[in-house]
């Protein structure tokens, strides 16, 4: 977005790239808003942000996937210029090409019902060709690879390799036999197999644990990420005017959209109503 | 007490967290970052590898995850750029990600003068993961026709060098979906080239795995993996001081983010509990 707006310079006297970046901010701070609850603001960049990509999704397929690899390779003399993109203009044209856009076109057709079972040839290709491909790959390296990870030594301290090397490898060995345990359910988890069982769990939990701590450092890196644009520009780390007058500007803009959103949310349910 | 706990508004919550992510930045607070093996490893390949080798790196992400990914991309490409080795990179996971990709390469161009077509290729997204990395191992300018940005690739100086995946040295997968997986199911596996990932902070433990397997030989995780990164290339390459190092800057924001919800998570138990005792002995809490 940023780039789009350098190239629009000097509109009202002021390089776009500032206008580009306030009007990030002004987005940024319509995001954040929903914080407080939900508004016309959120909805607004919410909206705009899915048409902006879907927009972008439909142009860049288009130029860059569908005119120089379908279009170009069946009919390359309409599609290139002969100057400029010389080696592509020359290809020989390969009618082959036209049967993978016909299966895309008939994906399409689930619009018309009439025609919407021609979509199920493109489906049956589509999956067909991806078991067959997905299959064997998938044995060799989520099961074999993965099951012989899990052969490690438990035994030999004192031949060289620390005392973690032999502790990861009982952590594993035990993790990996108890949650199997746990999600074996021909058998009772009674006895001898619901201890296992119990480990499984605590093993599962762990991971779940290990799982939820590193979505929270994620979530605030992404925090981080947008504070680092309100304070410093996008990344590039140089400031288009003093800090000062930046912060002020931000604070007045997150003013102005409390008070202005204030009260514009969605009416809640009364009580009862349901 | 208690009720003052349970009855804290959720935004006086999220008024502490801001304050606890704004001041480090503005008041540009660093921390001593210690590199995590995994991290150490990715950085190590790339540095004993001969200048001149082959990077195949899929760049993988899109605006959502940006601020995670994009400095730990900015950080790997000028390791490779210092080692001047060649690269080739693609976007596998969505189209929407390829406007970042452009403006990484295009920041290195500033940095170290490298040419596309010369010293890096940015191909571009094209659509279905397994057909992607699947051509790249066979013919990647008969799959890529032109790069990110209409330019006719075939007759690119890169590519006398580069033909498909058996020419490889090292691929890295920066990622904010599962395409890493997809790299060693469908690229790695057949094209025999080691690979790693850098990947969120959400996907790093799903990946230990394939690291452990071997499948992976290192992964940068999140923004703490992005600032290991960052850290390893200050140490050995001094000139790198004065760039700017954003994820290593973020460390601190995120490290007393951390220690404010150890504090409210220690906190809320301590009030549950209370509050628990409190009902058991028929008292009001």
């Amino acid at each position: 977005m940023l780039n789009f707006f350098s190239n629009w310079v000097d509109v009202i006297g002021v390089p776009g790239e500032i206008i580009g970046y306030w009007i990030a901010v002004g987005l940024t701070l319509c995001m954040l808003s929903f914080l407080y609850k939900d508004n016309p603001f959120f909805k607004l960049a919410e909206h705009l942000y899915l048409g902006i990509s879907n927009g972008y999704w439909l142009v860049y397929v288009w130029q860059a996937v569908i005119k120089p690899e379908l279009l170009g390779r069946i009919i390359p003399t309409y599609i290139f210029d002969p100057l400029e993109q010389t080696e592509l203009y020359n290809q020989d044209a390969n009618y082959l090409f036209i049967l993978p856009g016909l299966l895309g076109l008939f994906l399409l057709l689930r619009l018309i019902p009439a025609l919407g079972w021609l979509s199920r040839w493109s489906l049956a290709f589509y999956i067909g060709w991806g078991a067959g491909v997905a299959i064997p790959t998938y044995m060799a390296n989520y099961i074999l690879r993965q099951a012989t990870a899990t052969f490690t030594p438990l035994f030999g301290m004192g031949n060289g390799e620390p005392y973690s090397f032999y502790i990861n490898n009982w952590l594993i060995f035990v993790g990996v036999l108890s949650a199997l345990v746990y999600f074996f359910f021909s058998v009772e988890h009674k006895g001898v197999v619901g201890h296992v069982s119990k480990v499984g769990i605590w093993t599962l939990m762990l991971a779940f644990g290990a799982s939820f701590g590193s979505t929270v450092m994620a979530r605030v890196s992404l925090f981080i990420g947008r504070a680092r644009f309100l304070i410093e520009d996008g990344g590039s780390g140089t400031l288009y005017y003093p800090f000062y007058i930046q912060l002020a500007l931000i604070i007045i803009m997150a003013v102005i959209l409390y008070f202005v959103g204030r009260g514009k949310g969605p009416a809640k349910p009364e009580e009862g109503s349901a | 007490m208690t009720n003052f706990f349970f009855n804290l508004p959720r935004q006086f919550i999220y008024l502490i967290i801001a304050l606890a992510v704004f001041i480090p930045i503005i008041l540009g607070m660093e921390m001593d970052v210690i590199p995590a093996p995994e991290a150490e490893a990715v950085f190590n390949i790339i540095e004993d590898l001969p200048d001149g080798s082959v990077i195949l790196f899929g760049q993988d992400y899109d605006p959502s995850s940006e601020p995670e990914l994009t400095p730990m991309t900015t950080a790997f490409l000028r390791h490779c750029f210092l080692k001047k080795h060649l690269v080739v990179s693609v976007n596998v996971f969505t189209v929407d990600g390829v406007g970042l990709g452009q403006m990484a390469f295009s920041k290195m161009e500033d940095e170290f003068g490298v040419v596309s077509g010369e010293d890096y290729v940015y191909l571009g997204f094209r659509p279905g993961v397994a057909n992607s990395i699947r051509a790249i191992n066979s013919d990647i300018t008969n799959y890529y026709k032109t790069d990110a940005n209409g330019v006719p690739s075939a007759s690119m100086p890169i590519f006398e060098k580069v033909k498909n995946g058996k020419d490889v040295d090292f691929m890295l997968s920066i990622a904010a979906g599962a395409t890493p997986e997809a790299w060693i199911l469908y690229g790695a596996s057949e094209s025999g080239y080691p690979m790693a990932a850098g990947c969120t902070a959400v996907s790093f433990a799903s990946y230990f795995p394939f690291y452990n397997s071997g499948q992976m030989k290192g992964i940068l995780g999140g923004l703490k993996g992005a600032a290991d990164y960052e850290e390893l290339l200050v140490r050995n390459y001094p000139e790198m001081k004065e760039k700017s190092m954003f994820a290593k800057k973020g460390m601190v924001s995120q490290s007393w983010v951390h220690i404010l919800l150890l504090v409210l998570i220690i906190l809320g138990n301590i009030s549950f509990i209370r509050e628990r005792a409190i009902t058991r002995r028929g008292g009001k809490a």
